[in-house]
């Protein structure tokens, strides 16, 4: 059965680029997409997805609010994929302690073109270890 | 974007569209006595559709209005209450918001906000109605007003929180070796769970339950790994219960829960930590070596140590501590995935930080706010003390030009400075572009590959705006700040996305205060300017085509390959071959073939017509807003609205039609009293009525009114010059009627006000004709006019005469072609040196076509006794032109002219014949257009003749 995903970004693009990568496992299907937190936290509800793709950095409501929100409320899984997720950042601790599963830093800032190339795979094996599937191959 | 979200927009505009086509008339309806059974319902239906779909695409603000909509329609359609003329309004108005949010939503793919005075309006209606405020709003309006966004309400959150308060002191009984104890434990889980659910927390549930059934399933007292799992479990539900007291703004439980777990958790704390250390110093030893497996194996138990004891840290609410040990396993887990490369530095630091913490959790304390931040600050230091990347004097002194800017220079990597060191060192700008993408997805996408393909982007990061995601992008280019400016400006004129612009170390070359400050971004009309073109291209792509009309063409493809494969067949084997006996001949073939073809191409024609009722359907809202305003009472009947017309003229008639309604309601019809004092019924009618025939389509706009004044016509037809006071007694009705088409013969208001009819007729004549069709008006004093509008089926096609002069054919449009005549030489009058014949009791000038078209190459035929005159008109002028030889009407698709031949005057199109040969068509207009201006090559060039 697919796992259905739901992508939060306040980038139009990166959300384009985000869905990409997640549907290049064929295990995986993006079902939504929210431009800052509270509307994520809005879809998370109707949608009911299997995991989040999160980003820290949006107006109205941070991906870090949205987590605090979601420690209670949702079961999804979470997958920060963040510019300010380098290791050891004060948003990666925070985003760790409010139970993010895996904390991915977009490798050339808030908008990578490049994510796919240098963090696609990783990704992916992120979602697949959340969601206690088997690794894919590389 | 992607292919699918522009479908979802694609579709969503086609879908929107219909519902909000067939609203509006359908309400109109509602609100006179000729509504129907089940309109209601339909309308509600409409309504809802159009509240799913604004959902679908997260258009909130559409949402809301067709939420509101569907609630007022819900109750005349489950409460029996009545439309009343304030409902009717509002629901118009809600009908025209929408559709300006939807068209907003498509330019722009993005939300917007309806108005508030419409949502009052809305509100204010559905509670006068009856309806109870019970109805549950969806908007995140509404969700935004609470500060717990999505967290239920609040007497059943605080019952919730009392719940946890009492009892989750009781987890710590999960350590003992009770059994009576454990069974207790595990019905408080369950019924924690149980009250978790009903929340909706469905996180606290799941946390919750999972303990619970994990506990059920162990032995007593707990094995050692069993040990840690319940800890880290408990921390679990300990983080949500802190979470839960920031939401509740009181206590939830976590306080009793880390009490009561104090005593129990002491020794795991110290072991734990122990080992961590251990872990630490076996990480630093790896890095030495530089291994790769045994780095990220000691790595991996750092990182599952480290998750342990900051597991206990949080249950134990050693909050500074379990952050950085937190810290400590996001570095850890990174190097264990191989992300990061630590030095022996990093881990030693990491070490020192954990044997910190040990030192003064035995003591009973948390780490003092100075000491944890100097050990984050250090384990930071460690991390990023990498190897230096190569960095030159130069970059050095362009990262100090940065220095103004700490944000962007923390935003750097080592790899983005190595990056910039490279680019400085090949010779490359630096520049700092600040971006707002969002708003403008196509140009986005454009910036974007433009940055792609010209430029490095060393890094980028977000800046919050006025609550927008603007991005500040680092960019290395070979270009100039003239080139670079230049081209961000070609692909943004209008500074939409491009906020500012400036070379690090140099000035700035786009500013934002000063240049787009104007331009706020959220400004709506600006935003719609922006991308204007771009939407409306992006709708009328869109054809919707009944499946049955597909399935018909499809069919049609298939005859004519059975015919074509007949036809290869006979080509193969001349006809003696005795194979070929019984088989059709290569005339039957041919004509086969032009019989599909010609089925073929209606089917075709039918692909792109729609039912003139999609336009009709706008006028009765008209109709009812004009009758109101003028005191007037009018029914306005549409007949023949199944009537199909070409997708491609039909919103262009619809101007005409409109203007010709407003005329008949303003001028034509008269107020109740004198329609009355008239003998006529007091409510007027009006009838727009559309009927095929042949391959035109009549449009008939007819109402009962006073009729055109016929006297008033001529007076103003003398003032205005187009007739002489002495021409005018000679006139027929008919002409006279033609006046109201001239060019501005109707700028005048008093004038309509006594004749009745005429703002800007020679519009409506000219639009008509554009789209290769004429009007005609019929009218009788007092008892009403009617304009009728003959349009081709299909602008493409159209009925051609075939006329031949100097050896070349030409077509003229035959809807400007009033007669055919053959006349006699002896009945050709020269008067003044122009040619002319008697024609319908008027002296008709006949000009030879070739002395137009070729000045003095005219060919003289021998011994013609007659001439061949093809009189054309444009609906005010006629004239006669001599032709060599009328060959006959065709129906002609007309295709596309080259840019150079478009040029051309008179010719307004090509065809290709059945033979292959081409034929000109000849613009009517222009040639009379030509000849009252005496502008053709051949006219008599009188002023040079007399010098």
């Amino acid at each position: 059965m697919t796992k259905n995903i739901l992508v939060v970004d306040d980038s139009f693009i990166m959300r384009t680029i985000i869905k990409d990568i997640v549907e290049s496992d064929l295990e995986f299907k993006v079902v939504g997409f929210a431009e800052n937190g509270k509307v994520g936290l809005q879809k998370t509800r109707e949608l009911k997805p299997d995991a989040l793709i999160l980003d820290l950095e949006m107006p109205e409501m941070s991906g870090i609010d949205m987590l605090k929100r979601l420690a209670l409320l949702s079961k999804a899984k979470v997958i920060v994929v963040s510019s300010v997720g380098q290791a050891g950042s004060p948003q990666a601790v925070q985003a760790r302690q409010l139970g993010a599963v895996d904390i991915i830093a977009k490798p050339s800032g808030a908008m990578s073109l490049d994510l796919q190339a240098k963090k696609g795979h990783e990704i992916v094996q992120a979602l697949r270890r959340a969601l206690g599937m088997e690794p894919a191959p590389s | 974007m992607s292919d699918l979200v522009e479908t979802l927009w694609q579709e969503f505009g086609a879908e929107s569209d219909e519902h909000l086509a067939v609203l509006e008339p359908l309400l109109v309806r509602l609100g006179t006595a000729e509504g129907e059974t089940g309109d209601v319902a339909r309308v509600f239906r409409g309504f809802h559709s159009l509240k799913g779909l604004s959902r679908a695409m997260s258009l909130h603000g559409m949402e809301a209005v067709a939420h509101r909509t569907e609630n007022l329609l819900g109750l005349m359609r489950d409460g029996g209450v009545p439309m009343t003329e304030p409902m009717l309004d509002g629901l118009l108005e809600a009908v025209d918001c929408l559709k300006g949010l939807r068209d907003t939503a498509i330019r722009g793919r993005a939300d917007s906000e309806p108005p508030p005075a419409l949502l009052q309006r809305l509100d204010a209606l559905f509670e006068a109605a009856g309806g109870s405020e019970a109805v549950a709003e969806p908007t995140p309006a509404a969700t935004e007003a609470a500060p717990s966004a999505g967290l239920g309400d609040d007497e059943m959150l605080g019952l919730f929180a009392e719940l946890m308060q009492a009892r989750l002191p009781e987890l710590a009984r999960a350590f003992e070796a009770d059994e009576a104890g454990r069974t207790d434990l595990v019905d408080t889980l369950d019924s924690m769970q149980h009250a978790a659910e009903v929340m909706d927390f469905d996180q606290v549930a799941e946390t919750v339950g999972g303990l619970k059934e994990y506990l059920a399933a162990q032995g007593l007292p707990l094995g050692e790994d069993a040990r840690r799992e319940a800890i880290e479990r408990i921390a679990q539900v300990a983080l949500q219960a802190r979470l839960l007291n920031e939401v509740v703004g009181g206590d939830a439980g976590a306080t009793g829960l880390t009490e009561a777990l104090g005593g129990v958790l002491v020794e795991d704390r110290a072991r734990t930590l122990v080992a961590l250390a251990q872990a630490l110093s076996a990480l630093e030893r790896a890095a030495g070596t530089g291994e790769a497996p045994v780095l990220r194996k000691a790595a991996a138990d750092v990182a599952r140590l480290g998750h342990a004891a900051g597991s206990i840290l949080q249950c134990l609410a050693v909050e500074q501590a379990a952050e950085l040990l937190l810290l400590i396993e996001d570095v850890a887990s990174r190097v264990a995935n191989g992300e990061t490369v630590p030095s022996e530095l990093l881990a030693s630091t990491m070490q020192f930080a954990v044997e910190t913490i040990a030192a003064e959790a035995d003591q009973g304390r948390d780490l003092d706010g100075r000491q944890a931040t100097d050990l984050t600050q250090r384990i930071r230091d460690a991390l990023s003390a990498d190897p230096a990347t190569g960095a030159t004097p130069q970059v050095d002194e362009l990262l100090a030009g940065l220095k103004g800017r700490p944000e962007v220079l923390g935003s750097l990597s080592s790899d983005n400075v190595g990056d910039l060191a490279a680019g400085v060192a090949a010779g490359a700008n630096v520049y700092e572009l600040m971006l707002f993408l969002e708003e403008q997805p196509a140009i986005g996408e454009a910036i974007v590959a433009w940055l792609t393909a010209e430029t490095k982007i060393i890094s980028n990061r977000t800046v919050l705006t006025n609550g927008e995601s603007w991005f500040d992008f680092l960019i290395l280019s070979p270009q100039a700040p003239e080139e670079v400016r230049a081209s961000l400006l070609a692909l943004d004129p209008d500074r939409r996305c491009v906020k500012s612009l400036r070379q690090v170390g140099g000035e700035a070359l786009l500013d934002n205060d000063e240049e787009a400050g104007a331009a706020v971004p959220n400004s709506p009309d600006a935003a719609s300017r922006g991308v204007q073109d771009s939407g409306d291209s992006r709708r009328s792509t869109v054809l919707r085509v009944r499946s049955d009309v597909i399935d018909r063409f499809m069919t049609r493809i298939g005859e004519i390959r059975i015919v074509a494969a007949e036809l290869a067949e006979a080509a193969a084997s001349p006809d003696g071959d005795p194979r070929r006996r019984g088989r059709r001949g290569a005339a039957d073939l041919a004509r086969a073939v032009e019989t599909e073809l010609r089925r073929l191409q209606g089917a075709a024609l039918e692909l792109r017509v729609v039912p003139i009722d999609t336009i009709l359907t706008r006028f009765p809202r008209v109709v009812r807003a004009l009758a109101q305003e003028q005191g007037k009472n009018v029914r306005l009947v549409l007949e023949g609205r199944d009537v199909r017309v070409d997708k491609s003229m039909i919103e262009l008639l619809v101007d005409p039609l409109m203007h010709m309604v407003r005329n008949a309601i303003d001028h034509g019809i008269e107020v109740p009293d004198d329609r009355t004092r008239a003998g006529k019924p007091a409510q007027a009618t009006v009838t727009l009525a559309a009927m095929p025939r042949g391959s035109e389509i009549l449009v008939r706009v007819s109402d009962d009114g006073r009729g055109l004044n016929a006297t008033a016509i001529l007076d103003k037809a003398v003032a205005r010059g187009l007739t002489t006071a002495a021409d005018a007694p000679r006139l027929n009705p008919h002409e006279i009627y033609r006046f109201i088409f001239a060019a501005g013969f109707s700028t005048a208001a008093k004038l309509t006000e006594t004749s009745g009819r005429g703002v800007g007729m020679d519009v409506v004549l000219t639009t008509v004709q554009q789209l290769g069709g004429d009007i005609d008006v019929e009218t009788q004093a007092g008892a009403g006019t009617t304009f009728t509008l003959r349009l081709p089926l299909s602008a493409a096609m159209q009925a051609s005469l075939l006329v031949r002069v100097n050896g070349q054919t030409f077509g003229l449009a035959e809807r400007y072609v009033s007669s055919v005549l053959e006349v006699p030489t002896d009945e050709m009058v020269e008067s003044g040196g122009q040619m002319t014949i008697r024609h319908q009791g008027i002296a008709l000038p006949i000009y030879k076509l070739a002395d137009l078209l070729w000045h003095g190459a005219a060919e003289r035929r021998a011994g013609g006794d007659f001439h061949n005159i093809v009189v054309i008109s444009n609906g005010r002028e006629m004239i006669g032109l001599e032709v060599d030889r009328i060959r006959r009407r065709l129906e002609l698709f007309l295709k596309d002219l080259h840019p150079l031949l478009a040029a051309c005057p008179t010719v307004s199109g090509a065809a290709v014949l059945g033979d292959g040969r081409i034929v000109l068509m000849l613009d009517a207009d222009e040639l009379i257009q030509m000849v009252r201006n005496g502008a053709w090559r051949g006219a008599p060039q009188r002023a040079e003749k007399v010098s």
